[in-house]
């Protein structure tokens, strides 16, 4: 009953999204095919591009044109790729999604320890730091930092590549993350190729969930550290690791996940940015691109789809929720 | 030959440093409990008696908290001045027993994990890398499960198998404080503190829990502080009480002579306050909780003293033992 | 009476500045602030070539390393970049400001409102903001950007309509949390008017998250702007604003690494600024609360 619920609002958010989008692209001033095509097109080629793409009609007519593309899954011409946009984005997105999958994990992995040790040592020097160091975090404009990591890394110290997601060829197309396949199909070497290209966006990008993360952790444990059952638990001589990171953390976590969920369409946003310093071949980069040039079907193609990944991710944590909290499960 | 007490504190003094100024929440503290003894900590809410309680388990928060004098010999040890990890091991043998039963089980984890988790915590001796190696062979685990049943059967629980599985959400507030006593007979403790475990549940549920904790005292042998507001419940459970006012002693001895003949006016008003079935008018206790970060000078319990007299405002009484066991601090039998 | 009143009024400011001031990073970020914005302001008076923020070129001082004459060195078009920097500062504060004044603006009030009314007007405002949400603040404003035409001035304006967004979801938060509030309990019954209860009575309430997200956004906000000007969605030169000098200065990469390093490291330190000074806030309050 309830995940009926969320789908229906779901889909009235992604309508919703649509309309806005779709509308928003297609009142602007100015003529986006005529600048699309360049100063030297044809009177007469722009006139049969705008019949083809329907911008003739009115808009309620060219939505329900739209809606019915979308059915058959087909977003729209791209005006600079010159394909279906949902060709563009097949393509592209697995890029996009390996990378801020990566982004994640990497903040994941480091925001959590120094988030309960910040938590366990607070006040002292180590907490102090973090602090410090989170506050970095989230200050830096990521074409800025991406910029200064492909200086130090890439050009002084020659050790990342500077742009590009692969240097040689990828692996064999099964999942589409070039990382896993490479590991599937036991190729090594590309793995070390595709791990290089993707270590400088990856860092850059998890940045600033990294801070956020600790600091949230940090937060939660120190509010679980006052709850009844974890002093009972101390006053009994249970080991402070056990207590730390099994009881508090269990709790801290799952209260974390609602905004580490929100983090990832922030990502998708920040990656927009970095796709374009760092040259990798996304979907953020093509949405980038899509802006500039006014490639409207690419634009509502890939605000579309990154609607769909908000949506898709706040499900993914009211379940996960339900699986961190037995109490959630059981009263329904 | 009189032995040793299990636990023996002197000159606690305590405390507690916030934003709005520094309130001392203990205030020279004197408490014995002899093996196989119930004591009984008495007093109102917010006197102090779950401060004594989180300092002698060593759960007290120390910022905001600090200690400013005294020692807590606890089998010969000062648990004050012991170093972490002596401390840790000397908590193996006390067990705690909360108020508040519902908050006091991790509420994500079923009864059966917090368990095992403790029992073979305490059969690797304190060891991780063996905590470790046993949580996750099954036959410690089997075994662990095992004796969590037994214990549970020895609180009365029953179906004590299926327990184990359930989540505390699952349980009554009865069975929960049940629970709670289980855990704390893991490992064979010597001390039990309880900080008034029945105030949270139903007056029906309420006496069963009394008198399952006085059995079990008896069983095992335990020595026992038991904290309560409760006058009548310390009757009950309490070999000697001790009478706290804002976070000082006021008077102490064996129950029977204390309840019958009270020396201190503050132990008197508490017993005068007991509703009687009789129906006569009882008197409450005048005036307010105290101000901690506020003391006049002299005794604490002078604003609210229906004795009072010009000594009271100047010096604070000494905690004296005018018979055999019994100890007052109030102006009135100083001289004795 | 008023003297008292005013007298006390006074003790409780210097005793809270008293507890503030012992945060030594948010004192920093403060006085860093102050600093950035005296400096702007009286960017035109200390410019050592102040007419390299527009128009000042001389191409025979391209790309010079950072000297005496030049503390951060000439961009490509030899133009003085401390001189830029100090100008930008003027651009990005005034971004900070636009923005968050006209997000606020809306926002707030939008968001009081739905949470005070309830019921069908609560539903429209936030679903409506719900649809604003899903979209990331850097997407959007860049659409919206883009749309009417890639300039400063409009960059600020989509900036703004992506803002108004969170203010009205937090002031709709606090206005739940605040209508249950016995003061407006007793207000109802005394009679005062809907008006009259929101913006007298639970808006002051909020004064405190609101500083502390006004702060913080103010960072984030410089942020977005400057991102979308790298991206060539805002600014254009020869404005000088930090964004498109870094994405200038890229193309000189690394020899010339003055020309994207010192715009960035400019944004760098104006964003951590507002952060450190926003993170005391939030801490000075919450400790209050309790």
């Amino acid at each position: 009953m309830y995940i009926l619920k969320r789908l229906f609002y779901m889909i009235f958010v992604l309508i919703g999204v649509s309309i806005l989008m779709f509308t928003l692209v297609r009142v602007i001033p100015g003529d986006p095919i005529a600048l699309a095509l360049g100063p030297h097109a044809d009177k007469e080629d722009v006139e049969r591009m705008r019949r083809e793409m329907a911008l003739d009609k009115t808009l309620p007519v060219q939505y329900w044109y739209f809606i019915q593309g979308v059915k058959s899954g087909r977003l729209g011409m791209s005006l600079i790729e010159k394909r279906d946009v949902m060709e563009v984005i097949k393509e592209k997105f697995p890029a996009t999604l390996e990378l801020v999958l990566v982004a994640i994990i990497l903040s994941l992995i480091l925001a959590i320890p120094l988030g309960v040790t910040s938590a366990i040592y607070r006040g002292g020097w180590w907490d102090q730091i973090n602090r410090l160091i989170a506050l970095f975090g989230v200050s830096f404009p990521h074409f800025w930092s991406g910029l200064m990591f492909q200086l130090i890394f890439g050009s002084l110290l020659a050790l990342t590549p500077l742009t590009g997601r692969i240097g040689g060829t990828p692996p064999q197309y099964i999942t589409g993350f070039f990382l896993l396949d490479s590991l599937i199909t036991l190729n090594w070497n590309t793995f070390k190729d595709c791990f290089i290209h993707i270590i400088g966006p990856a860092i850059i990008l998890s940045l600033g969930p990294l801070a956020n993360i600790t600091r949230l952790i940090r937060a939660n444990m120190i509010d679980e550290s006052s709850k009844d059952y974890i002093i009972v638990s101390k006053a009994t001589g249970m080991s402070s690791l056990i207590i730390h990171y099994k009881y508090m953390l269990r709790n801290a976590f799952s209260s974390s996940l609602t905004t580490i969920g929100f983090l990832i369409p922030l990502m998708l946003g920040s990656a927009f940015v970095v796709e374009k310093v760092f040259a990798w071949p996304g979907m953020a980069r093509f949405g980038a691109d899509a802006i500039i040039a006014n490639d409207f079907n690419g634009v509502v193609g890939v605000t579309l789809v990154i609607c769909l990944a908000f949506v898709g991710i706040n499900l993914v944590i009211d379940i996960l929720h339900e699986v961190l909290d037995p109490r959630i499960k059981l009263k329904k | 030959m009189k032995k040793e007490p299990l636990l023996k504190a002197s000159g606690i003094t305590v405390s507690f440093y916030t934003i709005d100024g520094t309130s001392r929440v203990l205030n020279n503290v004197r408490l014995e409990i002899n093996e196989g003894e119930v004591v009984g900590l008495v007093g109102e809410t917010g006197s102090g008696k779950s401060v004594m309680a989180k300092l002698i388990l060593g759960i007290l928060p120390i910022p905001p908290a600090r200690v400013i004098s005294g020692e807590i010999l606890f089998k010969g040890y000062d648990l004050l001045k012991a170093s972490p990890d002596k401390r840790e091991v000397l908590k193996e043998k006390m067990a705690y027993i909360p108020q508040d039963p519902t908050a006091s089980l991790n509420p994500v984890f079923p009864i059966g994990t917090i368990f095992i988790d403790s029992i073979i915590w305490k059969q690797s001796g304190r060891s991780k890398s063996k905590f470790f190696l046993n949580r996750y062979i099954k036959k410690n685990r089997k075994e662990a499960a095992e004796l969590a049943i037994s214990l549970l059967k020895r609180v009365e629980i029953a179906d004590p198998d299926k327990i184990l599985y359930k989540y505390p959400f699952q349980l009554s507030g009865g069975m929960r404080q049940r629970v709670l006593l289980a855990m704390a007979l893991i490992g064979s403790p010597e001390l039990l503190i309880a900080d008034e475990p029945t105030t949270a549940l139903d007056v029906t549920i309420q006496k069963r829990i009394l008198q399952l904790l006085q059995q079990k005292v008896k069983e095992e042998n335990l020595s026992s502080l038991y904290i309560t507001h409760d006058l009548g419940v310390a009757r009950l459970l309490c070999d000697r009480i001790y009478v706290m006012y804002a976070g000082t002693i006021m008077e102490s001895g064996d129950t029977k002579s204390l309840l019958e003949n009270p020396y201190h006016p503050y132990t008197k008003g508490l017993i005068r306050a007991i509703p009687k079935l009789t129906g006569e008018d009882f008197d409450g206790i005048p005036g307010q909780a105290p101000n901690y970060l506020e003391f006049p000078p002299g005794c604490r319990f002078q604003a609210r003293c229906l004795e009072k007299i010009s000594l009271c405002a100047r010096k604070e009484p000494e905690l004296i033992e005018v018979e055999i066991g019994r100890f007052i601090a109030c102006h009135h039998y100083q001289a004795r | 009476m008023n003297e008292t009143k005013s007298l006390k009024m006074r003790e409780g400011l210097v005793r809270n500045w008293l507890r503030f001031s012992k945060n030594y990073l948010a004192m920093a970020g403060l006085f860093f602030l102050i600093l950035i914005a005296v400096l702007a302001i009286l960017a035109p008076w200390i410019a050592p070539y102040p007419n390299d923020a527009k128009l000042g070129v001389n191409f025979q001082k391209a790309l010079l390393p950072p000297s005496k004459d030049h503390i951060f060195g000439t961009d490509e078009a030899g133009r003085d970049i401390f001189s830029r920097l100090l100008f930008g500062a003027r651009i990005s504060l005034m971004l900070a400001v636009i923005v968050l004044g006209i997000a606020f603006s809306i926002g707030v009030p939008l968001g009081i409102i739905a949470g005070y009314y309830g019921g069908a007007v609560d539903q429209i405002i936030m679903r409506i903001t719900d649809v604003f949400s899903s979209i990331p603040a850097l997407v959007m404003a860049m659409a919206v950007c883009v749309l009417l035409k890639p300039s400063l001035e409009n960059s600020m304006i989509a900036i703004a309509l992506v803002w108004w967004r969170s203010f009205c979801r937090l002031a709709y938060g606090e206005t739940l949390h605040l209508k249950q509030e016995e003061y407006v309990t007793v207000s109802r019954s005394l009679g005062a008017s809907s008006f009259y209860i929101m913006f007298r009575e639970i808006l002051p309430n909020m004064t405190s998250s609101l500083l502390v997200k006004v702060t913080l956004d103010a960072g984030y906000a410089i942020l977005v702007g400057t991102s979308i000007s790298y991206l060539g969605a805002g600014a254009s030169p020869p404005t000088p604003e930090w964004g498109i000098m870094v994405a200038e200065g890229r193309h000189y990469l690394p020899e010339s690494w003055w020309a994207s390093l010192f715009p960035g490291l400019a944004i760098f330190l104006t964003v951590l600024s507002f952060n450190l000074l926003g993170d005391g806030l939030r801490d000075f309050f919450d400790v209050k609360v309790e």
